[in-house]
């Protein structure tokens, strides 16, 4: 038993080094500029986007968007956010959705689509390159290897 | 193999192609409908394994509620195979229904969908979350549903770990809490309602028991990082079936006969279960380290010490994975201590296949892989070494039944979800 412990601990750590390999790469995450929200940390867009807490800071709802061609931003997105591929995020999703327990972002076809909600919608959360950027929406973090 | 064997794997080849391909058809609609159909979605979700082993005389099952398991030799296409379908419905404000039926080998060796969930979800703020109706409970770690294959890396969830629990959904109501506490994120839930447990025996025989759960869970989720402590008690009536062999052992005027007779005659069985877990997923790793341990008021009723371990890191689409499982009985079968005489050996063999019939004592080593062929669609192949020993999650036909025994069990399985 303490083997296991100590071979599940070492791998933990393992990762955590690998998990910090090079990415020049960067995505920005918008929001309405009349939401009220300032910026947010890393976590908590994690927690909205994986459907863990979608509470903001101003005591919202946070419609997450996600763009659905895996080919894109969002491939990157999730890649530079919590380091997983389309696949594997389609895996934890299926976790969650088929146990009934919340649902995955708002899919739109494109990041146009997207900033358009984020502009009109002031829960909307999504993600842009940010050479999408409109003077209607506000970036509250950027996330960059 | 034989003719009936033959024609079950091959029903079932076809009915998981047709819902496969229904799958790819429908998940290309979904692509161009996402906006459309946001409102009411149709989800599925399917396993189709071929489950080969090698020990002689033993039928590998996935679980105890399936009637026949995989024959030494054999391959077998039923044991890991299922397909779901889920239906989802945006109600008014804040409520949401869940209708998901599966279509697996039941406990009565029929392929007949069953609803594994159906529920109307209120949410108002997404941080307290209520459901009243059939769903999950929180035995599974990372999900609620083992019949996802998708969802997680090994072929089938562990046996030792898994394999006796029949009752994972209750019909009743939860209600769940989350918070940010410090770094983190804290989720409270309870739940409570009516599961039934379904154990299919060797005889062709099964039983179904209605009972009542009633459990809480705590994570705390930070980052990576999930932990777990979960308590649920179980409690159900005895089989009125005993009432003969209870007034038996009674009459014999024997101190430990009266005991057992006791301990198999409670008005209600009761069983308390405690979990720990703590899972790791970041990047390319998964783990998760489990503890479980129950104990019970009855010896018909299972007392055990489960442990369970999974290491899993992906390279590209490729994902190996190593895991341990170990399942071991708390309490020893306890005999009448009747005099062995052929009048009385009916009754020592009754007492002893009650407590022999929930028997779990083996461990399982594991190593598979995962290659991750779309965004939809999964193959697996994966290698178990199982050290059985007291153990009812196989079927022992050897002659005589019983001792320890060794196995290797070979599968190989595409998961898909659409």
């Amino acid at each position: 038993m303490n083997r296991i412990l100590a071979i599940f601990f070492c791998c933990c750590l393992l990762a955590h080094g690998v998990a910090g390999a090079n990415e020049t790469a960067s995505i920005v995450v918008i929001v309405n500029p009349a939401s009220g929200i300032e910026k947010l940390s890393r976590d908590e867009v994690i927690d909205i986007f994986l459907g863990r807490y979608r509470k903001l800071p101003t005591g919202r709802v946070a419609m997450p968007i996600d763009i659905s061609n895996p080919n894109d931003e969002r491939a990157l997105f999730y890649k530079l956010l919590v380091s997983k591929s389309p696949a594997e995020i389609s895996s934890y999703w299926a976790r969650l959705v088929f146990s009934g327990k919340t649902s995955p972002p708002f899919q739109v076809p494109d990041a146009r689509t997207a900033v358009e909600l984020v502009e009109s919608n002031p829960n909307a959360i999504a993600y842009v390159d940010r050479a999408a950027l409109t003077h209607g929406v506000k970036v509250v973090l950027e996330i960059k290897r | 193999m034989n003719r009936n064997k033959f024609d079950e794997n091959a029903r079932l080849t076809r009915a998981m192609t047709m819902v496969f391909l229904l799958a790819l058809g429908v998940s290309a609609r979904a692509q161009t409908q996402d906006l459309e159909t946001d409102r009411f979605s149709v989800r599925g979700f399917g396993t189709l394994a071929a489950t080969t082993h090698d020990a002689d005389g033993i039928e590998f099952r996935r679980s105890i509620d399936q009637p026949h398991g995989v024959r030494d030799g054999a391959v077998d296409l039923a044991a890991d195979s299922l397909a779901g379908l889920q239906f989802n419905l945006a109600l008014v404000t804040h409520f949401d229904a869940v209708v998901q039926g599966v279509t697996r080998m039941n406990s009565d060796g029929s392929w007949d969908p069953r609803i594994t969930q159906g529920f109307v979800r209120y949410s108002p703020d997404e941080v307290l979350v209520f459901r009243a109706g059939r769903f999950g409970y929180d035995i599974y770690l990372l999900a609620e549903s083992r019949q996802v294959g998708y969802s997680y890396l090994p072929v089938r969830p562990s046996l030792e770990f898994y394999g006796m629990v029949t009752n994972d959904q209750i019909d009743g109501a939860d209600a769940a809490l989350t918070l940010r506490a410090g770094p983190g994120l804290a989720r409270v839930r309870v739940f409570g309602g009516d599961g039934v447990s379904e154990i299919a025996f060797k005889d062709g025989t099964n039983s179904e028991t209605r009972g009542r759960a009633l459990g809480a869970s705590f994570d705390y989720l930070y980052r990576g990082w999930t932990a777990r402590v979960a308590l649920l008690r179980f409690t159900f009536d005895p089989d009125p079936q005993l009432a003969p062999l209870l007034g038996a052992l009674r009459s014999t005027g024997s101190p430990q006969a009266a005991a057992i007779a006791d301990s198999l005659g409670h008005e209600e069985y009761k069983s308390l279960g405690i979990q720990l877990g703590i899972a790791y997923e970041d990047g390319a790793l998964q783990a998760q380290l489990m503890y479980g341990g129950g104990t019970a008021n009855s010896i018909a009723v299972p007392e055990f010490r489960k442990v369970y371990a999974l290491v899993g890191y992906r390279v590209h689409q490729w994902t190996p994975f190593l895991s341990y499982a170990s399942s071991h009985d708390s309490n020893p079968i306890r005999g009448t201590g009747l005099p062995d005489i052929p009048q009385l050996a009916p009754l020592e063999a009754a007492v002893r296949d009650i407590q022999r019939s929930s028997r779990s004592t083996q461990h399982t080593v594991s190593a598979g892989v995962r290659f991750d062929l779309s965004e939809h669609v999964d193959f697996k192949f994966q290698v178990d070494r199982a050290s059985l020993g007291d153990t009812s999650l196989v079927f022992d036909n050897r002659v005589p039944p019983g001792g320890p025994a060794s196995m290797t069990v070979i599968a190989a399985s595409i998961d898909f979800v659409f």
